[in-house]
């Protein structure tokens, strides 16, 4: 009970004035800067990080730490309310939450990403609190094999989100993986695919290719209808009901399990997870035919899962100063501006400072609860905004996020055309959400593939002689014939009920 | 295009169009330093998996046989219309954000936007217009200190 004693010494100094205000003032900060598309909590931190260069080590490490889940709060809001998912792991949020805000359920789902993310978090804290020597061994399991059999097991999840025709899933999964290898080889900086365009030479960002997909082509969608507002339902809720909460409660656990566990993993963001878990959570739920339709279990599956993958990303961070993401490694930039070193050391010379933030990760995911339930029915009132006004300013914060990203007016133009891409891909009926994970995957999947391979002097059985990556490969193999037996299953009855009905 | 099967079939040989395309343009990516897959290796494999799954696509849509084809939603003249205005207006901003700076075309794309999709009085445009590219000035430029470019108006307050 070591670790419970050095928490509650944590708590001690976690909740000084100081230290509260910090922790407050970062998840105000990461919710606000979350919530504009294309700035997640990446560029939250790193926007963030020169205003905490004048605060002692504690309050500015645990505002920065408040910042980055604040951030991954603050992406859900978008993506609820006005389809526009800032990034990779709010997509399968947007898929869902969006169709509840046009059944007028946008306040349910907002409230219930709250809960989820609250809960979900404090179980991703409580796992970094009492099993993170036990468990920060696995970071250093993960080698290339494993990587690339872990994409593999990401890429059969097209299988789930291809819709009714799993053939038109694997074209936008091709698609999405073919706008991902595009610019420079990450190995060997030959370029690929440029067509003698310099801006491709840097690649096609996924940031503003999600934002086309999604924002842009639902503008489109609703211009071409003459929409007076977005809403299409008469009746409005506000808040979740006992049962939206009793209904998402499995969904709520598992994906705090879940996430804490992949974020154990580096290099497996949120962005992977949040797939995974939608997935899973169809596979389990009692209602899969609410997928794609508005299902709140989904809502609440994701943004926990997202919560809790970024507080399991702080075990190996603290544990070898291994950085899970992009966004961990400028907070582990952060560390280092203090000359503090995350790894074994610190957690043995700078004991109370660790033990100080884990301590206020408990108190920030707290106060995120309360600043944002309150903020729900706010929030839910912007899709009563009418399409002529709403629209625009859709448009206009896409477009910033998506230039901010790089600085580029290409990516504004990447988004564009990926907003007219997505708008025919809706009305053909090809879904977008597998283009968007192969995207998140190519990179990873390519790099850790040439990898493998130079590992192995060239034989694929290395995917097959390594137990986690065999136990993968195993994984993507039932997956893919599980959700075979399903689809014809589901196919079998649909049959069934056309002819009842005939 | 209007039914889903010839829609499937038109999108399924656009989609081996662009396969093929991207098979051939493959070809042409020279070797990198060492390794055991070649730079061309997976875009030639994605090239061809895109080729073979938009065949697949259109001869699935050729002898598809449902018993409603099932029709897609096409907007009618007067939404295609709005669409191709929308989509010149979302270029005009694009292409006027560098010149004229984000919050002058902010300001311009939200009061045209408004006009043109909705009935609204000149002054709700107008109040909504510069209420938005206040929003983005104070947000984006001075609190978050992003780099937008502001086009004359840099010159003003310089």
């Amino acid at each position: 009970m070591v670790e419970l004693s050095s928490l509650l010494q944590g708590f001690e100094r976690a909740i000084t004035p100081t230290n509260l205000l910090f922790a407050l003032l970062g998840s105000i900060a990461g919710t606000v800067v979350g919530v504009l598309p294309g700035l997640g909590p990446t560029a939250a931190i790193a926007m963030l990080l020169p205003l905490t260069t004048l605060l002692d080590p504690a309050p500015a490490l645990i505002m920065m730490a408040a910042i980055y889940y604040g951030a991954m709060y603050g992406g859900s809001t978008t993506s609820i309310l006005v389809n526009i998912p800032g990034e990779a792991s709010s997509v399968p949020t947007a898929l869902e939450g969006y169709q509840l805000t046009l059944q007028g359920r946008a306040g349910p789902a907002l409230g219930i990403s709250a809960i989820s993310s609250f809960v979900a978090g404090t179980m991703g804290v409580i796992g970094l609190t009492f099993f993170a020597p036990m468990l920060s061994r696995v970071a250093l399991a993960f080698g290339p094999p494993e990587y690339f059999a872990l994409t593999v097991v990401g890429i059969t999840l097209v299988m789930s989100l291809s819709g009714k025709s799993l053939l038109k899933g694997i074209v936008s999964a091709v698609l999405g993986l073919l706008t991902a290898i595009v610019g420079m080889d990450p190995l060997t900086g030959v370029t690929r695919l440029t067509f003698g365009s310099m801006e491709l030479v840097g690649g096609i960002e996924f940031v503003p290719v999600i934002m086309g997909l999604f924002a842009i082509s639902e503008i489109l969608v609703n211009v071409e209808k003459e929409a007076k507002c977005i809403l299409q339902a008469k009746k409005i809720e506000w808040l979740p009901t006992w049962q939206d909460i009793k209904e998402s409660t499995g969904a709520i656990l598992r994906s705090g399990i879940v996430g804490f566990l992949a974020g154990l993993i580096p290099g497996c963001s949120p962005a992977v997870t949040s797939f995974l878990v939608y997935d899973l959570e169809r596979r389990f739920s009692k209602h899969p035919e609410r997928f794609g339709k508005g299902a709140i279990d989904a809502v609440a599956a994701v943004e926990g899962c997202n919560n809790a993958t970024a507080q399991g990303g702080f075990v190996p961070l603290f544990s070898f100063g291994i950085p899970s993401g992009p966004a961990l490694a400028v907070l582990l930039g952060g560390f280092m501006m203090y000359g503090l070193q995350p790894g074994p050391r610190l957690m043995q010379e700078q004991p109370h400072l660790v033990w100080t933030i884990i301590a206020s990760m408990y108190v920030g995911n707290f106060m995120l609860l309360i600043l944002n339930l309150p903020l729900v029915g706010l929030w839910a009132r912007m899709a009563l905004v009418p399409f002529p006004i709403l629209g625009p300013m859709i448009v206009v914060f896409t477009l910033i996020g998506a230039y901010s990203l790089r600085h580029s007016f290409f990516d504004l133009w990447v988004t564009l055309i990926f907003g007219i891409v997505g708008y025919f891909m809706r009305k053909l009926g090809f879904p977008v959400a597998p283009m968007v994970l192969a995207a998140v995957l190519a990179r990873l999947m390519e790099t850790s593939l040439v990898q493998s391979l130079t590992l192995s002097q060239g034989s694929p059985l290395i995917f097959l002689t390594r137990p986690i990556s065999l136990a993968f490969v195993i994984l993507a193999a039932l997956s893919v014939v599980s959700g075979m037996w399903v689809r014809e299953k589901a196919k079998a009855g649909k049959v069934e009920l056309e002819e009842s009905e005939a | 295009m209007k039914t889903q099967r010839s829609a499937d079939f038109v999108a399924g040989s656009l989609f081996a169009l662009l396969g093929l395309t991207v098979v051939l343009a493959s070809r042409g990516i020279p070797e990198g330093a060492g390794g055991y897959l070649h730079p061309r290796t997976f875009p030639f494999l994605l090239g061809l998996a895109l080729a073979l799954s938009g065949v697949l696509v259109s001869i699935r849509a050729r002898f598809m046989r449902t018993r409603s084809e099932g029709r897609i939603d096409w907007p009618d003249g007067a939404g295609w219309k709005n669409w191709l205005l929308a989509l010149v207006l979302m270029g005009g901003y694009v292409a006027l954000c560098g010149p004229l700076g984000f919050l002058i075309s902010t300001f311009a794309f939200v009061l045209i936007f408004i006009k043109l999709f909705g009935s609204y009085p000149l002054r709700v445009g107008v109040i909504c217009a510069l209420g938005t590219s206040l929003f983005v000035y104070g947000m984006f430029v001075k609190l978050l200190d992003l780099t937008l470019p502001l086009g004359p108006l840099a010159l003003l307050w310089e």
